[in-house]
């Protein structure tokens, strides 16, 4: 019945209209990035590669002696062993002219995940306003007079708020996934999709679509706890502001339990994050950058303590509350 | 007769206080309510004397902070569950989802208490909202907002219906007709605690009243012994009223001009008022009493005063607000 209740909003067909228009513009950048070259682009390619041969061919070593008597010059300043990389230096090589179209078999998961957090946004906003608006319009305390177990009035909005969510992401990843096929094919890009890369993406759009039940759930959960979808969105937007963009940056040990990460994580089955180490050595500051795993696991406790602590603290808050 | 079969509601020195940013605001202090089973039993006072923070604790919707609530017997919140079957209510203005049409809003409301379906359009009949329940509650005029409201708390077949300012912002088309409906739900053997601030329309529909304000019972009873209680009024008109009011003053009454008239106060045998006059020859030509209605007591007991929101702690003067009346230790029938 609840789910009934949110399904009739307008706001929802609003939000489906909004993911669906979000995943033709990615669907539109997609399509240019897959587009095969034109021939006037393969004619522009060829005449730069013509140039550049003939340039390394008429100057290729005097490019090779300067570099090498860069590389010397710097290393008697530093008093220490530098490499210019001139070793490699060579005619240049037609295909860097002629660059390739993505083909979707490497790019499926990393393209999904990237939309997946856009659409994940707009069902959590399908799970705040359907109980902030409730909240604000006041016909939570009607509904409050038919049922007056405010528990079981919270769970069964978020429990609805979760069911309405799944569905809705599995739909909309479902157009996406059919929509990156169909761009790739029209471009002849599709690569070569083995069993293993439907297999990552089978688990990439199922870990998606249990994210947005639950975010929609936590949502919901919010929506109650701050009771308009305004003040929700804001405090949403503010903590992605001040404390995943902001303190995320200054305090390197939050990174693995910031919320972009462990959603992620999430996703993409794991993923990694950067910590700069910096020494002070004669020469300077050295700074070595060195690249951190979070696994699938750590995501998931993250994420699982993230969503019990809403949903204790809304219980907590709506148990006592006085409801206006 | 126990209390729980007698009186629908029953609370004890119920108190609730408000934190606000000048200090502590008390909404509802020491109230102690009887609204007996069967009737209308008018909630009376003026904005902000804390009728509707009460009628939200008898709901559960907010919390007291001392005193007990007893509904049917059953303590309130805590068996607000068992209770809650037997209770209608409408808070302040009807609260529905805007884009939702009636039928809509009731149908969800039918599913939530496990009503038949057939009993949303009975309760849309009974409310004459059945040709427009499929359009959006946002289209509706006030009074069917008010109507669907009411609807939706006949869903559960109610022994109690608690209708909080329920003709507020309606037209006199849309006041009688939720007057002529509380008038009707009373008389099928349901109880209506109905809450307002407007006394004459109540006055017309209710058998008991409570009379509140700054949060405290001032007055409680049927609405005769709420006016009886302070007496009528008797108009005389005289030939020389001024020689009249020495001679009815003289005899212990209490006179006071009403233009060419008096109005002679604390004598319910007009008959006593013609032999004292007669005697002095002085003939009456008027006699009229005139009966003291409810707003009269109601202003009587505020002595024009503001008893609406208190204001916050230190700010109240010393003694608070006007003592409770005869009447409320009197309690009602």
């Amino acid at each position: 019945m609840e789910v009934r209740r949110i399904r009739a909003r307008r706001l929802v067909l609003l939000v489906v209209l909004a993911g669906l228009g979000a995943i033709a513009l990615v669907l539109a950048g997609t399509w240019q990035s897959a587009r095969p070259l034109t021939d006037a682009q393969i004619e522009d390619a060829e005449r730069q590669y013509a140039f550049a041969l003939e340039d390394w061919e008429a100057n290729g070593e005097q490019m090779v002696a300067d570099c090498l008597e860069q590389q010397e010059r710097e290393s008697e300043l530093t008093g220490g062993p530098v490499d210019f990389g001139c070793e490699q230096m060579g005619p240049p090589q037609e295909e860097w002219f002629f660059p390739q179209a993505n083909e979707l078999a490497q790019t499926f998961v990393p393209l999904l995940s990237s939309t997946a957090t856009l659409l994940v946004l707009l069902v959590f906003a399908i799970g705040v306003t359907s109980t902030a608006a409730e909240m604000s319009s006041g016909s939570m305390s009607t509904w409050l007079t038919f049922v007056p177990q405010r528990m079981r009035v919270l769970f069964s909005k978020v429990g609805a708020a979760v069911l309405v969510g799944l569905p809705l992401t599995l739909l909309l990843v479902l157009v996406l996934v059919a929509g990156l096929v169909g761009v790739h094919a029209a471009n002849d890009a599709l690569g070569d999709l083995t069993g293993e890369v439907w297999t990552d993406v089978a688990w990439t759009v199922l870990r998606i679509v249990l994210l947005g039940g639950v975010v929609a759930g936590v949502g919901a959960a919010l929506g109650v706890l701050l009771r308009h979808t305004g003040v929700a969105l804001g405090v949403v937007l503010g903590y992605a502001v001040v404390v995943e963009a902001i303190l995320g940056s200054l305090v390197t040990r939050l990174q693995p339990f910031l919320l972009r990460t462990t959603m992620t994580g999430w996703i993409e089955g794991g993923t990694s994050y950067w910590v700069n180490e910096c020494t002070v050595t004669e020469r300077g500051t050295e700074c070595m950058g060195t690249e951190v795993p979070v696994s699938l696991l750590q995501s998931s406790l993250v994420l699982v303590v993230a969503v019990a602590v809403v949903l204790g603290v809304t219980a907590l808050v709506f148990r006592r509350r006085d409801v206006g | 007769m126990t209390v729980a079969d007698e009186y629908a509601v029953v609370t004890k020195d119920l108190r609730k206080t408000y934190r606000t940013a000048r200090g502590t605001r008390v909404a509802v202090d020491s109230l102690s309510l009887r609204v007996p089973v069967g009737g209308v039993h008018g909630f009376l006072g003026p904005n902000g004397s804390g009728k509707t923070t009460t009628i939200r604790m008898l709901l559960g919707l907010v919390r007291a902070d001392a005193g007990r609530i007893r509904i049917f017997g059953h303590h309130v919140p805590e068996a607000l569950p068992e209770v809650v079957g037997r209770v209608g209510a409408i808070v302040e203005s009807p609260k529905f989802l805007p884009s939702f049409s009636g039928r809509r809003s009731l149908t969800l409301l039918a599913d939530a208490i496990d009503a038949p379906t057939g009993r949303v359009d009975e309760v849309l009949e009974a409310t004459a909202l059945r040709e427009r329940a499929d359009d959006a509650f946002s289209a509706y005029s006030l009074g069917m907002k008010q109507r669907l409201a009411i609807a939706a708390t006949l869903l559960k077949r109610p022994d109690l219906l608690i209708f909080d300012e329920p003709t507020n912002g309606l037209d006199p088309a849309g006041i009688h007709e939720i007057r002529t409906t509380m008038r009707r739900l009373a008389d099928e053997g349901r109880t209506v605690l109905v809450s307002s601030h407007i006394l004459a329309e109540v006055e017309q529909v209710a058998d008991t009243v409570s009379i509140v304000g700054r949060g405290r019972l001032l007055a409680t009873g049927t609405v005769a012994e709420v006016i009886g209680d302070r007496g009528g009024a008797v108009r005389v008109g005289v030939p020389d009223p001024a020689r009249a009011a020495q001679v009815l003053a003289a005899a212990g009454l209490t006179v006071r001009p009403d233009g060419d008239r008096l109005l002679v106060e604390g004598e319910r045998e007009p008959g006593r008022i013609t032999w004292l006059l007669a005697q002095q020859n002085l003939w009456v030509h008027e006699l009229t009493p005139v009966r003291a209605g409810l707003e009269g007591v109601f202003l009587e007991l505020t002595q024009g005063t503001s008893l609406g929101a208190p204001p916050p702690d230190g700010d109240a003067p010393p003694g608070g607000a006007a003592a409770p009346s005869s009447a409320a230790a009197g309690g009602a029938r």
